[in-house]
Order: structure tokens, then C-alpha cells, then sequence
């Protein structure tokens, strides 16, 4: 269609509206250029590969270890604390939905969480397992060797943590199910592996609602790779939702120096998600106050 | 007086229990406990449900008490939607209809009168779903509809 305005002709405007969005583009790609090495410089890391930008971080540090030998996936004494970023929204699966063996009526619950989005971790319902690792503001890993123990905080949505008891007891026979069940982990080599058991079903294991029964054992795998990087996989064994166990593909969380815990509230019927501050992959925690 | 503190306490040992049950049911949609009424016209009658979920097949109990009675049958037959695609606020997928069936028989002749409840679910993935239908007993037929607790 041919239309003229202020006596122009469309072609002119074209020409006009092209060079406009050609000056927008290039700016944009400046502007992405600088801030993208700027969100690197304070988390030197290195990179999954092909992040602009990541090619000029730093490699990272080592692991860091105990004096017994063992890794430290929390922070490091006499380093600033830290916390770890979000991972994954969805459990990571590597040939894709279709891979994983949903029981019939564990496929229609899923594709009709696609649908009806009322994930209980937004309504400020703890969320366990590697739902933990979802949550936009991150998890501070805290081990207690005196108590033999590991708490893994996660900041946002109900504010709450989870234990894991590194003690090399066993699981009681009739645990009270709850959402963030009872962990036990040990380990193997410098991989901790955590089995989770005794959980409802009043959570999302992730963000699109793969679903899982209160039979769930949930096995996890810790690797902190190096200091920047620790390495996460997760084994599904829930009879009464899958056909047989399957594993996630390995999913990456990284690390956020700086990153502190801070006072977050979650309140049903909260109308106001435009209060939050910054998005699920840049959080601006410096505010005392967070909406 | 010694009676009526048995009672109580066992009637609340009951509703506590019920509402154990009742929690951490969001995973199987059948499983849980649910209470309604089921009838003919005005003429209404408590129905209570209590149904779980071993991975492979359905158990429960109709009417939990000293004359509960076992179910027989409950099965789910699941029509497909049309997934959405993942991301959020998609309003592009159809949902899957869910369809109940169960089966029980009523306390009666010898072995009880067999009695069908068939009904779907509405809103599955929620914890206020529901099941409405009807049901038959012989001849008997009417509506119910119950809500999980």
C-alpha cells in the first residue's frame, strides 16, 4: 500500500524510518558491547562460550578447599560472602520434553501447568529441591562441619532453607512430608551428592511444573568446578509420576560475589510485581529496602 | 462424662488425621480426600473420598468411618489437549479434560449394590479442583459433586 504524509512519499519515509532504526541498532549493539563487559568485570568467570564478552574474563579460580581437603561450595573465609545465581527454569532434559517418561496423566498435569501458571513458589510457598535454584535472587550455601550439616538458603519467595545433614545418619522410616523433605548428602570424590525424600507435593520441582508425588526421591549432584562455577544434576526416581528414574543434563549455577542474603517478604496476593528490583538474571541488591 | 471425652478424643484423632491426609495432595489429581453430596432433586446426601495413589492404580474408601466401604474401581481416562508452547502467560494450549470413573458398592444385599459415579474434574492441577457428575445405583440415578480438601 502507497500513502503520502506532508507531502512525502512512502519511499522518502522508508528511507528515512530505515536510517532511523540503522542509528537505534548501532547504538543498541554499543551500548549491549559496553554493559555486557561491564556485568562481567565485578564476577570474573569463565564463560560458557560464546557470551560477549566472555572470551575476556579471566579464568577463575581453583576450588576452593577445606584444610581437610574437601570443597568449599559456600563462600570462602576471608573472602567476601557470595551466593550463587539462578539456574534453570525448567529441569534440563537433553533430547527435550519428549525424553522424559511422564506417566499419561503426569504429561496432561505438566501440559496443563502450561496453561493454568499457578506455581506455588510465587505465592510464596517454599519450593524444594531444584526449585531452590530458580529463584531469581539466588542461594547461599552454608556448611557447618562442628554440626555436620549444610543449609541452602534461598532468598525471595518464602525466604526459607533447607537442611542437609552430612553426618552419615539414615533416613527415619516415616518422615512428615514436607516442601523442602529431609536431605541427606555425602561425598564422593569432590562431588556432593544429596538425597532428598519425604516431600509433598505442595511445590514445583522447577518453574514450568514438572510434576512429581509425595513418593519422589530426589538425588542431587554438587560439583564446584572451580570458584566460579558449580556444576548441578538431578535424578527424578518417582514412581508414581515416571515410568522409570531419569537425570537431568548438567546445568550450571554461577557464582555472584558480593551477594548477600537480604530481607525479602513474600506475601499472598501480592499485586505488585513491578516493585521487584531488577530482573531474574541482574539484581540490584544494594537497596536496604526491597519491595 | 468418661464416654464423651473418648468420643471426642477419637472424633478428634478422626478430623486430624483427615486433615493429614487432606494436605500435600497436589501431584495425583484423584488423590486426596474430597467431600460433597451426591442425590436425587433436593434430596442430598454427605459424600466423603478419600482415594490414593500407589503409582499404578487407585485405593480409597467411601464414607470413612465404622461403615466405610471400599472402593472397587476409580480410574482417570485422560483426553489430551493441545500442549502450549513453554513460556509464560501462554493462552494458546487447550487443556486436557479429565474424566472419573468409581465404583463402589453400596451397603445392601449380599455384597452390596453396585454404584457408578462418573464425572469430570475441573481445574485438575488446582488445590480447589472438583469432580461433578452423575452416578447410578440400579435404577437410582442423580448428580454429585465433590471438592478436594
Amino acid at each position: 500500500m502507497s500513502f503520502r504524509i506532508n507531502g512525502r512519499d512512502d519511499s522518502a519515509m522508508r528511507m528515512t524510518r530505515l536510517f532511523a532504526k540503522t542509528a537505534i541498532l548501532g547504538l543498541a549493539i554499543v551500548l549491549t558491547g559496553n554493559i555486557g563487559v561491564t556485568a562481567q568485570a565485578p564476577a570474573p568467570a569463565q564463560g560458557r562460550g560464546g557470551g560477549r564478552g566472555a572470551a575476556a574474563a579471566p579464568p577463575s579460580a581453583p576450588t576452593p578447599r577445606r584444610a581437610d581437603g574437601k570443597p568449599i561450595l559456600g563462600s570462602v573465609p576471608g573472602q567476601p560472602v557470595g551466593g550463587w545465581g539462578a539456574g534453570v527454569t525448567t529441569l534440563p532434559r537433553g533430547g527435550g520434553l519428549d525424553e522424559v517418561p511422564f506417566q499419561p496423566w503426569a504429561r496432561a498435569v505438566y501440559d496443563i501447568r502450561q496453561i493454568d501458571q499457578f506455581e506455588p513458589h510465587t505465592r510464596c510457598k517454599a519450593s524444594g529441591v531444584s526449585r531452590q535454584f530458580s529463584t531469581p535472587y539466588g542461594t547461599e550455601f552454608v556448611e557447618v562441619p562442628d554440626l555436620q550439616r549444610m543449609y541452602i538458603m534461598d532468598n525471595g519467595g518464602p525466604n526459607s532453607y533447607r537442611i542437609i545433614y552430612l553426618d552419615g545418619r539414615s533416613f527415619p522410616p516415616n518422615i512428615a512430608p514436607t516442601n523442602y523433605g529431609y536431605s541427606i548428602g555425602h561425598w564422593e570424590g569432590d562431588t556432593l551428592v544429596v538425597e532428598t525424600r519425604g516431600l509433598n507435593e505442595k511445590f514445583w520441582m522447577d518453574t514450568r511444573g514438572t510434576p512429581h508425588t509425595a513418593q519422589l526421591k530426589f538425588t542431587e549432584r554438587f560439583t564446584r568446578s572451580d570458584m566460579n562455577t558449580l556444576k548441578y544434576q538431578a535424578t527424578i526416581d518417582d514412581p508414581g509420576t515416571y515410568t522409570k528414574p531419569w537425570t537431568t543434563t548438567v546445568f550450571e549455577l554461577r557464582w555472584r560475589p558480593g551477594d548477600e542474603l537480604f530481607e525479602y517478604i513474600c506475601q499472598q496476593s501480592n499485586y505488585g510485581p513491578e516493585l521487584m528490583v531488577g530482573s531474574q538474571e541482574d539484581v540490584d541488591n544494594t537497596r536496604f529496602f526491597v519491595p | 462424662m468418661r464416654m464423651k471425652s473418648v468420643r471426642a478424643f477419637i472424633l478428634f484423632v478422626f478430623v486430624a488425621g483427615l486433615a493429614v491426609t487432606a494436605r500435600a495432595q497436589e501431584g495425583y489429581p484423584l488423590a486426596g480426600t474430597w467431600y460433597g453430596d451426591y442425590g436425587t432433586g433436593n434430596q442430598k446426601n454427605d459424600l466423603t473420598v478419600i482415594m490414593k495413589w500407589d503409582g499404578k492404580s487407585v485405593s480409597g474408601i467411601v464414607n470413612p468411618g465404622p461403615n466405610a466401604i471400599p472402593i472397587k474401581s476409580a480410574v482417570m481416562d485422560i483426553t489430551p489437549g493441545k500442549p502450549a508452547p513453554e513460556g509464560r502467560n501462554s493462552t494458546t494450549g487447550i487443556p486436557p479434560v479429565f474424566k472419573v470413573h468409581l465404583e463402589f458398592n453400596a451397603p445392601g444385599a449380599a455384597g452390596g449394590t453396585p454404584t457408578v459415579f462418573e464425572g469430570t474434574i475441573q481445574n485438575p492441577v488446582a488445590g480447589n479442583r472438583r469432580i461433578s457428575g452423575t452416578w447410578t445405583r440400579g435404577a437410582e440415578r442423580g448428580t454429585f459433586q465433590l471438592r478436594h480438601l
